[in-house]
C-alpha cells in the first residue's frame, strides 16, 4: 500500500517536488521563529526574584573625583532626610549594575577548583528589604558587616547549584576576584533566589552580592520604595529633596514598574512582528496548499471514478489522498529537521538546546496539521464522487 | 495587444474568484511586508535630515585603554648527568591569560589633545551620549534628554531648524549659556504650538539649575539613533568641572569624524587606527595600550545591534543574516504562487493550443503569461501599498518601535515598485515557461473546447 502511493508520488515528481520545497521552507521558517520565541518565553517565565511596584531609582552620579568624606556626609543626610518622608517606605544605595540599568559589572576565575563567571553587585544593608528579595538560606547583609574580616557577599541560587552543588555554602569562604579587589577570600552570608536584573527576557546569569555600605563612594543609584496610595506630588517634592541635598539637578528617577516594561517591549516588539509575519506566511501556504490539493484531485476525478467502480470504498479514496500529501510532508519535515538538527550540534547561537527541541517538536507539529486541515475537504470532495458520473463524462 | 493582454488577464482573474482570492492574498500580504521593511530601512540608513552626509562619517563610539597579562610558562628538559636526572630551563612560553580593561566614551581631553587635524578628515565633532533629567512644571514632569556637543555637531549633523539657529565653535568657546532645543521639548516646556516656534527664540529655561537661552528649534528626528534624538543640546563647555578637566583618557564624549568625501571614509579609519599605536597612554603602570574600532555609518548601525568584536564583521554578519532571511520570506509566497499557478494554467492549455495552431511563438505565449502574473502582481501590490501604509500609521500611532517613526516617501514607492515587479516576474516565469512549451497537439487534445 504504503510503496504504492510512493510510486504515485514518484509519478508525479516534479509537481510533488515543488510542495515538498514549500512545506520544507515552512518548516525552517517557522523553526527558526518557535526557537526563537520559545527561548524568550522560557526565560520571560522564570521568576524575576525582585519587586518593581512602587520601587523609584535615582542615579545621583557622583563623580569618583569627588572628596569621600563629602559625599558620605551627604549620604548619610540624604538617606536621614528620605526615611523622614511620609511616603518613603525604605531607602537603599547600589552600584550602577542595578535592574534595566543595562551595566553589568562581572568577575570570575578558577582558583577555587572550579571555573566561574559572575556578575556583581554592590547593595548596602537595606537593599534587601526595598528590593523584595527572597532569600532562601542565611541573611542579609547588616551594618555591623563593615568591620567584618572577609567581605561578606550573597549568592544566587544559581550560582550556588553550578559551583556549590551538594554542598554547605553558610559561612564558607572562597576567592571572588583573581587581583583581591575584595581582599583575599570572600564570606558566603546567603542564598538569595532570583535576581534577573537585566530584564525579564535575559536569561539570569550567576550572580554574587557584595557588601557595600550606604557611605561609600561607589554606591551612586538610590532605591527608594515608596508607600501604596501616594499623592502624585510625591515624585516632585522627592526630587527636590534629593535635588537640595545632592546640589545638582540633572538626575533622573527612574520608576522601576515602567522600566520593566519598557525593558520587555524591546522584545515584545520584535517577537510578536515575527509571529504575524510567519502567522500570515503560514495562512498564505495554507490557502495555497488548500487551493493545489483541490485542483489537482478534481483533475483525478477519472482516476477516482475507476477505482471505485473497481470496488475502493469511498473512505479507501479519502485515506489514498490524505496518505499521498502526509507523505510528501513528512519528506520535507524529515529534511528539515536533518537542516535544524544543525543547531544544536554545531551550537550556532547561545541558547539552550531544549529550546531547539521544542522548536522542532511544535513546528512539525503545526505543519502536520495544517496539511491535514488542507488536505481533508478536498479528498472528501474526491471520496464523493459518483463513479458513474465521472467515468460517462470521459 | 498589451491592452488585449490586459482586458485577458482582467477576464481570468474574474473567472475562478477563489484562486484569485488566494493568489492576491498571499501577494499584497508580501509586498506588504517588504514595504514596511522598505520604510523601516529608508528611515534609519536612508539619509534622511539630520543624517545627510551619512556616507561621509566615521564614528568612534568608545575608546578602550587596557593591559594585557601574560603567563609564563617554562619549558623544562631533563638530561642524564653522572647518572643523576637534571632539568634545566630551555626557553618560555608566552600565553595572554587575561586583560585589564577599561572601555567607554573618551574624556575632551583626549579627543582634544590626540584627536585634532587627523588626515582626511573636514571636521571633528564630540557629543555625549543623552542623559536624562526630570524637570517639574506647574508639578507636571517632565523627562528631558540632554546631550553635550559643539559647534561641529550642527555641520555634520545637517539638522532641520524650525526657528533659529545653531550654535557655533565660537560660543562654545566664550561658555555660551545657550540651547538648542527639539520640537517636542520647545512644546512641553513653552506650551508653543506648531508653526510658532519662532516665540521660543531668546526665551530662558533652566536645566541643572543653570539658566540657558534658547536660540534654535529642530525638527523631529525619526530615526533610533539615541544621542541625535535628544531634547536639549548645550554647548559642553557648560558641562560640570570634573567632566570638563577630567586628566584620564575615559570620559563621557564619543566622536564623529566627516570625511572630505564619502571614498575616503576608508583612508580616515586606516588614519584613526593608526593613531591608536602612538598615542601615549597618561598611567601606563595601570593600562599601558589604547585600542578602537572607527566604524562607518552603516557599519555602526549593524555593530551597535550584533555587538560582536570588530564592527566590519558585525556589518558582514548583519547584511549576510538580512539577505538569508529576506530570501527565506521570499522565497515561500514565491513557490506558493508558482505551485498555484503551475495548477492553474493546465485549465487555459486549449487556449495555448489555438494561438499556437494560429502561428503565436512560444515567446509569444510566454511574453503573454508573464505579462499577466504582472498585472496580478500589481493587482496585489496597489492593495498591499494601502495595508503597507494603514500598518504603518498605526504602528507610529502606537509607538510599537519605541520612538522611531516610519515614513512613506517617493524612494519607498519605487522600491516598492521594483519588487512587484520582481515578484511579477519570478513567481510567472516557471509556469509560463512550462506552458509555452506545450505542444500544439497535446494542447488541444486535452481538453474539450
Amino acid at each position: 500500500m504504503i510503496k504504492h502511493i510512493f510510486t504515485l508520488i514518484w509519478n508525479k515528481k516534479q509537481k510533488n517536488f515543488l510542495l515538498f520545497l514549500e512545506i520544507f521552507f515552512s518548516f525552517m521558517i517557522l523553526f527558526a521563529v518557535f526557537a526563537f520565541i520559545i527561548s524568550n518565553l522560557r526565560v520571560y517565565y522564570s521568576p524575576l526574584g525582585f519587586d518593581t511596584k512602587n520601587v523609584w531609582a535615582a542615579n545621583l552620579r557622583i563623580s569618583s573625583s569627588s572628596d569621600s568624606t563629602e559625599v558620605a556626609e551627604m549620604k548619610t543626610l540624604l538617606l536621614r532626610e528620605l526615611n523622614a518622608m511620609p511616603e518613603v517606605e525604605s531607602v537603599s544605595f547600589s552600584a550602577n549594575a542595578y535592574p534595566f540599568s543595562g551595566n553589568t559589572w562581572s568577575t570570575g576565575n578558577d582558583k577555587n577548583g572550579f571555573d566561574f563567571q559572575t556578575c556583581i553587585f554592590f547593595n548596602d544593608e537595606h537593599y534587601s528589604k526595598t528590593a523584595g528579595l527572597n532569600i532562601i538560606e542565611g541573611r542579609w547583609f547588616k551594618e555591623a558587616d563593615n568591620t567584618a574580616k572577609y567581605t561578606p557577599v550573597l549568592i544566587t541560587k544559581k550560582f550556588r547549584e553550578q559551583c556549590f552543588a551538594g554542598k554547605p555554602v553558610l559561612d564558607s569562604l572562597f576567592i571572588l576576584d583573581d587581583d583581591e579587589a575584595f581582599g583575599e577570600f570572600v564570606k558566603i552570608i546567603g542564598v538569595v533566589d532570583h535576581y534577573k536584573y537585566h530584564g525579564e527576557f535575559a536569561e539570569e546569569q550567576l550572580g554574587t552580592f557584595v557588601f557595600a555600605p550606604s557611605t561609600s563612594m561607589d554606591t551612586n543609584v538610590a532605591h527608594i520604595r515608596m508607600k501604596a496610595n501616594i499623592q502624585p506630588d510625591a515624585e516632585e517634592k522627592l526630587n527636590k529633596l534629593i535635588a537640595s541635598t545632592t546640589k545638582r539637578a540633572d538626575f533622573s528617577i527612574r520608576k522601576l514598574e515602567q522600566r520593566r516594561i519598557q525593558k520587555s517591549q524591546s522584545t515584545w516588539t520584535p517577537m510578536i512582528a515575527l509571529m504575524s509575519i510567519s502567522g500570515f506566511l503560514i495562512i498564505n501556504v495554507a490557502l495555497g496548499l488548500f487551493g493545489v490539493l483541490w485542483y489537482n484531485i478534481s483533475k483525478r476525478r477519472s482516476e477516482i471514478g475507476l477505482r471505485r467502480t473497481l470496488g475502493a470504498t469511498s473512505s479507501d479514496i479519502s485515506f489514498q489522498f490524505i496518505t499521498e500529501i502526509i507523505m510528501v510532508t513528512l519528506i520535507g519535515i524529515f529534511v528539515g529537521l536533518f537542516f535544524a538538527a544543525q543547531f544544536p550540534i554545531m551550537k550556532l547561537f547561545d541558547i539552550e538546546n531544549i529550546n531547539y527541541y521544542y522548536a522542532m517538536l511544535s513546528s512539525a507539529g503545526v505543519i502536520l496539521i495544517l496539511v491535514l486541515i488542507c488536505a481533508f475537504y478536498p479528498s472528501r470532495q474526491a471520496a464523493m464522487i459518483n463513479p458513474a458520473m465521472v467515468l460517462h463524462e470521459d | 495587444m498589451l491592452k488585449n493582454y490586459f482586458t485577458l488577464a482582467i477576464k481570468v482573474l474574474g473567472r475562478r474568484k477563489f484562486f484569485t482570492f488566494i493568489s492576491l492574498f498571499g501577494i499584497s500580504f508580501t509586498l506588504m511586508i517588504l514595504m514596511l521593511i522598505t520604510a523601516f530601512f529608508q528611515t534609519e540608513l536612508g539619509g534622511d535630515a539630520p543624517l545627510g552626509k551619512k556616507d561621509q562619517l566615521v564614528y568612534l563610539d568608545y575608546i578602550e585603554t587596557f593591559k594585557q597579562y601574560q603567563d609564563t610558562i617554562p619549558k623544562v628538559d631533563s638530561t642524564m648527568m653522572d647518572g643523576v636526572m637534571q632539568y634545566d630551563t630551555t626557553g618560555f612560553k608566552y600565553e595572554d591569560s587575561g586583560r585589564s580593561i577599561s572601555r567607554g566614551p573618551g574624556s575632551i581631553k583626549f579627543w582634544t589633545t590626540h584627536m585634532e587635524d587627523v588626515p582626511f578628515v573636514k571636521f571633528r565633532t564630540i557629543y555625549t551620549d543623552y542623559q536624562s533629567f526630570d524637570i517639574f512644571i506647574n508639578s507636571n514632569k517632565l523627562t528631558f534628554s540632554s546631550t553635550f556637543t559643539d559647534g561641529n555637531f550642527f555641520d555634520i549633523y545637517n539638522f532641520k531648524f524650525l526657528a533659529g539657529k545653531p550654535f557655533g565653535n565660537q560660543q562654545l568657546e566664550n561658555q555660551a549659556q545657550v540651547v538648542v532645543l527639539s520640537q517636542e521639548a520647545c512644546k512641553k516646556y513653552f506650551g508653543i504650538n506648531e508653526g510658532t516656534f519662532d516665540e521660543a527664540i531668546g526665551k530662558e529655561i533652566t536645566l541643572d539649575r543653570k539658566n540657558y537661552t534658547v536660540i534654535g528649534v529642530i525638527d523631529r528626528v525619526n530615526n533610533s539613533f539615541g544621542f541625535l534624538k535628544s531634547d536639549v543640546f548645550i554647548p559642553y563647555t557648560n558641562a560640570a568641572p570634573e567632566v570638563l578637566n577630567r586628566e584620564r583618557f575615559n570620559g563621557s564624549f564619543s566622536a564623529t569624524f566627516l570625511a572630505e568625501n564619502a571614498s575616503k571614509t576608508n583612508n580616515v579609519k586606516e588614519e584613526l587606527v593608526k593613531r591608536s599605536k602612538v598615542i601615549p597612554l597618561p598611567n601606563p603602570e595601570q593600562h599601558d595600550q589604547l585600542e578602537y574600532f572607527p566604524a562607518t555609518y552603516t557599519e555602526r548601525y549593524a555593530w551597535t545591534m550584533l555587538r560582536m568584536d570588530e564592527p566590519e564583521k558585525s556589518y558582514k554578519y548583519a547584511l549576510g543574516a538580512l539577505i538569508f532571511l529576506l530570501t527565506l520570506f521570499f522565497m515561500l509566497p514565491t513557490l506558493n504562487l508558482i505551485n498555484l499557478n503551475i495548477s492553474r494554467i493546465m485549465e487555459r492549455s486549449s487556449e495555448i493550443g489555438v494561438r499556437k495552431a494560429f502561428g503565436a511563438h512560444s515567446g509569444n505565449i510566454l511574453f503573454q503569461f508573464v505579462f499577466e502574473n504582472i498585472v496580478l502582481t500589481f493587482i496585489g501590490g496597489v492593495i498591499g501599498f494601502i495595508l503597507a501604509y494603514l500598518l504603518l500609521n498605526t504602528i507610529n500611532g502606537s509607538n510599537f518601535l519605541n520612538g522611531t517613526i516610519l515614513s512613506f516617501n517617493y524612494k519607498v514607492f519605487i522600491y516598492s515598485f521594483l519588487i512587484c515587479l520582481g515578484f511579477g516576474i519570478l513567481s510567472g516565469f516557471l509556469p509560463a515557461w512550462k506552458m509555452s512549451r506545450v505542444h500544439i497537439v497535446n494542447a488541444i487534445k486535452n481538453n474539450q473546447l
